[in-house]
């Protein structure tokens, strides 16, 4: 509840920081529009030649695009203002205070940032959803779950990633790594050649974040790959935090 | 009463990698790297009892930084024990957490692009401060310090002096009973350095804090602490009072001449340890056991027109423990 | 002015060593190509186009290769530079702080490389026969028109950055560049799929020369009024020159007015 009411103080304060950017804003739409139409465009070079990535209707392939989206939306909004600050926290020693607050510092360094260019993203990805839902019909509780669980699931691995800037305080770039992986994984997974196929599902967990919570939704896999998810999920947020306190460890705070 | 802060034994050991300079340097470095065992603290140990402010002093590099680190739960030791309040800090439990402070006059916890109370406005909810309170705390620390007018503007455009005394209130905020302070007043000028004094010497009596705070300014010392603890290369040299400190390392006092005529340094020298020749005024160090002596040899011999027998500044005494690097 | 260069190029090198970690991972965030190439390999087996999978493995491959070699970020320098005031200590030297970042790059490119020798490794073992020698030829006309798309690139980055002096963020507009890009350079599917009539238009603006003509030369494909292309290429090259040093003579009167 407390956590609740602190990540509502956080939001506000991050919008009525960001309210002078709305060129921000506005660029950020024209470029996720243009991106979205690019990505749909390719998708289409498939369909036009009658090719299914691997056994998946138009429409549901746009499902799993949507699923992209919305994390992607989760990425830019934020994890990728809050976990690429952890490297500058460390560099400049303001990790210091976080530490120092009451308040749990994984919750804190996770969620204190937000930045509104995120949101077009979710736009899109409601567009999708919705026309994938209202074309070939999805089911609103699990999809509402999936989303959750594949964002917990995300957020999660990118934070082990992110941690690792305790110690490399150079790695800048790693969190974006992981956003980029999720780029390409907008398409099922199905459609990728064996080796790629493979390293989406058991090396990085791509595929569950964004292939595995449409099928769910869309009915093509039973409610019990959502308790699957949710083991994952699960699995990867308690390993997070255990390597984050292993992480603080080691933090020597940036001297004098 | 039980003392607020226990320090024993306590040490700590950094490992630090080493590269050469040049394209050479940074393939060796590539390859296999050195370390070097830094030990920035080793074996201090001290306590602070409640109410009490005190100085810790010491050169750049001295440890100081490290220690108040480990104080406050920033850092592991690598050797000994420490208590704040009854509590082992690097476990940073949140009633540990509620009750200190660390203010480090080279790093900001404001948001820079936002209003001094936005932030003010995030600790309040961070430390389950009531909004009444929080209105109350926020009007007296507001005019302890007299900065009302700023609190609306953004960070980035306020000046130094401003936004150190605005990065004080948000820490102060949650009335925790010890501070400690690094530097709290680093680069200020001097009536924002008094301005910070006046109510970290206010906040601490009458809430009845304990303060433990560095400074490279001795007016700082002076002002505020009755006893300092002095560290140099990770050791303790010294802790006690200001006086005995001044007794023990400086058995001096300073002689002020006021002269009829200038005179060659030289010519002081046979009286005491000249400090500084101006024009027509001298400063010289003279040991206390001969003090009667040569003050009443140079009203015989020198032209004087005025004498003065002063306690040596604080600067001189403890730049003269360091340059010695004197252990008691 | 060689000797400078060199003594840069040393230095900014000892730099980007310690910045290896970082510069790795970008490296892996750029390996979309190879993720389109796995549609594409997979749509090639079933049969999707008359190309076969191992020529799709190879264009992509030579992709990911051009656009490594064309890889900026002069823009965040110069923006973050311009807002913090930095860039003023470097026009305090007696030279143009272009070629500090020119040297930063060519540098990078050095840490950079041996990284990529070690991907060209994993994508021999996991697609055997899809890399062929196609002869000095392609190899040198390939690495031209890199070159020319890393000058194109640098200069739009450096143009974008200068902006940061009118604008409170550039670094938007470079996004918009490199989507523009992705989706205009062959980056996500060989140029030939495209429709005609988007193929025709697309070779006007700089996009497939960033990627579509150095693979396509490289995987020794047939690249249609190669002539032209280069031309096209050198031309938009010489056009963000230009640009970037006209607004770098408005943009040092405009820093010297805001007194940042």
């Amino acid at each position: 509840m407390r956590y609740l009411r602190l990540f509502g103080v956080f939001l506000l304060t991050a919008l009525s920081a960001r309210m002078e950017y709305r060129a921000n804003f506005l660029a950020a739409l024209v470029i996720v529009l243009l991106e979205s139409l690019g990505m749909l465009f390719g998708l289409f070079l498939f369909y036009q030649n009658g090719y299914d990535l691997g056994g998946w209707r138009w429409q549901e392939a746009l499902a799993v695009m949507g699923v992209a989206r919305f994390l992607e939306g989760v990425f830019a909004s934020w994890l990728n203002p809050n976990l690429q600050k952890i490297s500058e926290r460390v560099q400049q020693g303001t990790l210091d205070y976080v530490l120092l607050k009451p308040v749990d510092s994984q919750f804190w360094v996770s969620v204190e940032g937000f930045a509104v260019w995120g949101l077009p993203s979710f736009l899109v990805a409601g567009l999708l959803l919705a026309y994938a839902a209202g074309t070939v019909g999805m089911n609103p509780l699990y999809l509402v779950l999936a989303l959750a669980l594949a964002t917990l699931l995300f957020y999660a691995l990118a934070f082990v990633l992110a941690t690792t800037t305790i110690w490399f305080v150079k790695l800048y770039n790693v969190v974006n790594f992981l956003g980029a992986v999720l780029w390409n994984a907008q398409y099922p997974v199905s459609a990728f050649d064996r080796p790629f196929r493979l390293f989406l599902t058991y090396v990085l967990p791509v595929s569950f974040m964004t292939t595995v919570p449409a099928e769910v939704a869309l009915g093509r896999k039973g409610p019990g790959f959502l308790v699957l998810l949710a083991l994952l999920a699960g699995a990867f947020l308690l390993f997070s935090r255990v390597f984050w306190r292993f992480a603080l460890r080691g933090y020597g705070s940036a001297s004098s | 009463m039980e003392d607020v802060v226990v320090a024993e034994d306590l040490s700590k050991t950094y490992l630090v990698a080493e590269k050469d300079p040049g394209f050479l340097g940074t393939l060796r470095h590539f390859v296999r790297r050195r370390y070097k065992r830094i030990e920035a603290v080793k074996g201090v140990s001290f306590r602070l009892r409640p109410g009490e402010i005190v100085g810790f002093l010491g050169p750049n590099g001295a440890g100081k930084t490290t220690t108040l680190k480990m104080l406050a739960g920033l850092l592991y030791p690598s050797r000994g024990r420490v208590r704040v309040l009854g509590y082992a800090p690097f476990e940073r439990r949140p009633g540990f957490l509620k009750r200190i402070t660390l203010v480090m006059g080279n790093k900001a916890q404001l948001l820079w692009d936002l209003p001094v109370l936005d932030t003010l406005r995030i600790n309040a909810a961070v430390y389950d401060i009531p909004e009444p309170e929080y209105r109350r705390r926020v009007e007296r620390f507001a005019a302890m310090l007299e900065i009302e007018a700023i609190l609306t503007q953004p960070v980035r455009k306020l000046s130094l002096g401003e936004r150190m005394k605005a990065e004080l209130m948000a820490a102060l905020l949650h009335h925790p009973r010890v501070l400690f302070l690094d530097e709290p007043t680093l680069g200020l000028d001097v009536n924002a350095q008094a301005a910070v004094r006046d109510f970290v010497r206010r906040y601490a009596r009458e809430e009845g804090a304990t303060v433990l705070l560095t400074s490279h300014y001795m007016a700082d010392i002076e002002a505020l602490a009755e006893r300092v603890i002095l560290i140099h290369r990770g050791r303790l040299l010294f802790d006690g009072g200001l006086r005995a400190l001044v007794a023990r390392f400086a058995p001096y006092k300073e002689v002020r001449l006021d002269l009829e005529a200038p005179l060659e340094p030289a010519a002081l020298a046979p009286y005491g340890e000249v400090v500084g020749v101006e024009g027509q005024s001298a400063r010289l160090l003279v040991e206390k056991p001969r003090l009667t002596a040569a003050v009443a040899r140079m009203l015989a011999a020198l032209p004087v027109r005025d004498l003065a027998v002063e306690e040596p500044p604080l600067e001189e005494v403890i730049g003269r423990v360091f340059r010695e690097g004197r252990l008691g | 002015m060689v000797r400078k260069l060199l003594a840069f190029l040393s230095v900014y090198y000892a730099h980007m060593t310690v910045y290896r970690g970082e510069i790795l991972f970008w490296l892996l965030s750029g390996l979309a190509p190879f993720f389109f190439m796995a549609i594409w390999v997979a749509a090639a087996r079933e049969g999707l186009t008359d190309r076969d999978p191992l020529s799709f493995a190879r264009y992509f491959f030579f992709v990911f290769a051009a656009r490594q070699l064309q890889v900026v970020w002069v823009t965040w320098t110069l923006s973050e530079e311009i807002k913090n005031g930095a860039l003023a200590f470097k026009l305090l030297k007696p030279l143009d702080p272009l070629w500090h970042y020119l040297a930063q790059h060519l540098a990078e490119r050095g840490v950079r490389l041996p990284m990529i020798l070690v991907l060209v490794g994993v994508f021999w073992l996991l697609y055997p026969g899809a890399l062929v020698w196609t002869g000095p030829g392609a190899l040198f006309l390939g690495l031209l028109a890199s070159l020319l798309g890393f000058l194109l690139n640098f200069f739009v980055a450096y143009v974008l950055g200068l902006l940061a002096l009118w604008l409170e963020e550039s670094t938007d507009l470079y996004n918009a560049w490199y989507v523009l890009f992705m989706l205009f350079s062959g980056y996500l599917a060989p140029l030939d799929l495209y429709p005609e009539a988007v193929r025709a238009f697309l070779f006007w603006t700089p996009f497939p020369y960033l990627a579509y003509l150095p693979a396509a030369l490289w995987a020794g494909e047939p690249v249609a009024g190669a002539g032209r292309a280069f031309g096209v290429l050198a031309g938009w090259t010489l056009l963000a020159w230009l640009l970037a040093r006209g607004l770098w003579r408005a943009g040092l009167r405009r820093f010297s007015a805001m007194g940042a």
